[in-house]
């Protein structure tokens, strides 16, 4: 099978192109392609690649043998992810800019895929630092154990997700 | 896992510039320590335990009722502390402490609250609380929305502390 005879390096070139690169023992197959993040830290193989060799017959790999990498472990994209949307919204005082942004919209997704993941990760960084991650946790659990009306007191919320997290065994 | 130190001063001179483009070592010092407990409307309000945000419901979800975005619940929350409409004047007035309220594209941005000396004080985000030393320093309409836009309200209620209005705002060293 191609995943096992080849081995895939995705870099960038100097034009900052993602360039993937196919190596064999005598085959070196370029190709700078556009790929784009999917959903959860993984790029996209291209699709089919083919370049004539040397002499040869055209070597060609078809589109049946497209391979996804894993580029990124989930918590690699989760630190990644919540250390732009900190940076993005620090200059905001309002929690509606916060969770509204679009890494942090990600980051809930990836909580619907990876749950018992993404809740300890977010409960290991409340654990550390009071943030507004009331609206993820409860988007993601479906549960809220912070008392109505008490959402802008950030130790409250905290000490609430905490104790949640404690009771059900997550941290 | 380590982030960034939320720290006005580590943003350096160009990450200011992006969201307040007259926010300079010659126009503001920092305060205090940075705190996500409370927020510039909660600090105008001398809070510091919680934020006063009209931007989350009870529950904690976004609001999407456009009026808890403007200014106006802003505004009724600082009359019921006590504050009025006044004149559209950053200077001190005596026995008056003023605030100023930011707008953007009409959204409500932030709150600023005037000194004795006739500086300002804001929290900013979740940076630090600063000194400046006029209202117009952390205006902006630089990088898309991420800025505090212009005064669009100013507000004032009786302080006795305020008692000269011929201080001249002094600049720390």
């Amino acid at each position: 099978m191609i995943m096992n005879l080849t081995k895939m390096v995705v870099s960038k070139n100097e034009k900052n192109c993602w360039v993937h690169q196919l190596k064999r023992p005598d085959y070196d197959i370029k190709r700078s392609v556009q790929t784009y993040d999917t959903r959860f830290g993984y790029k996209s193989a291209p699709t089919s690649l083919s370049r004539k060799r040397k002499g040869e017959d055209d070597w060609k790999i078809s589109r049946r043998c497209a391979i996804a990498i894993p580029s990124k472990s989930v918590e690699e994209r989760f630190f990644e992810l919540a250390k732009q949307w900190k940076r993005e919204t620090a200059y905001s005082s309002l929690a509606n800019e916060k969770v509204t942004n679009q890494n942090y919209s990600t980051i809930i997704g990836m909580g619907i895929t990876f749950k018992d993941k993404i809740i300890k990760l977010i409960l290991q960084d409340l654990e550390r630092y009071e943030e507004y991650w009331h609206y993820a946790l409860k988007s993601i659990t479906n549960e809220n154990p912070v008392p109505k009306g008490r959402v802008n007191n950030l130790s409250i919320v905290r000490e609430c997700w905490l104790n949640w997290g404690k009771e059900n065994q997550l941290i | 896992m380590e982030f960034e130190p939320k720290s006005l001063l580590e943003l350096g001179e160009f990450g200011l510039k992006k969201y307040w483009p007259n926010l300079n070592a010659s126009t503001f010092h920092k305060t205090s320590e940075e705190d996500p407990r409370y927020n510039c409307v909660a600090w105008a309000n001398r809070i510091q335990n919680e934020n006063v945000d009209f931007s989350l419901d009870e529950e904690g979800d976004p609001v999407f009722d456009p009026y808890y975005l403007t200014s106006y619940p802003y505004v009724e929350y600082f009359e019921q502390n006590g504050y009025e409409l006044c004149d559209n004047d950053p200077s001190l007035e005596a026995g008056y402490e003023k605030i100023g309220i930011y707008e953007k594209d009409g959204q409500f941005k932030h709150v600023a609250r005037q000194l004795e000396n006739g500086n300002w004080t804001s929290k900013i985000g979740e940076y630090e609380d600063i000194e400046h030393y006029s209202i117009e320093a952390v205006e902006g309409y630089t990088y898309k929305s991420k800025s505090y836009g212009r005064v669009a309200f100013f507000m004032k209620r009786k302080n006795p502390s305020f008692t000269s209005s011929s201080i001249e705002p002094q600049q720390s060293p």
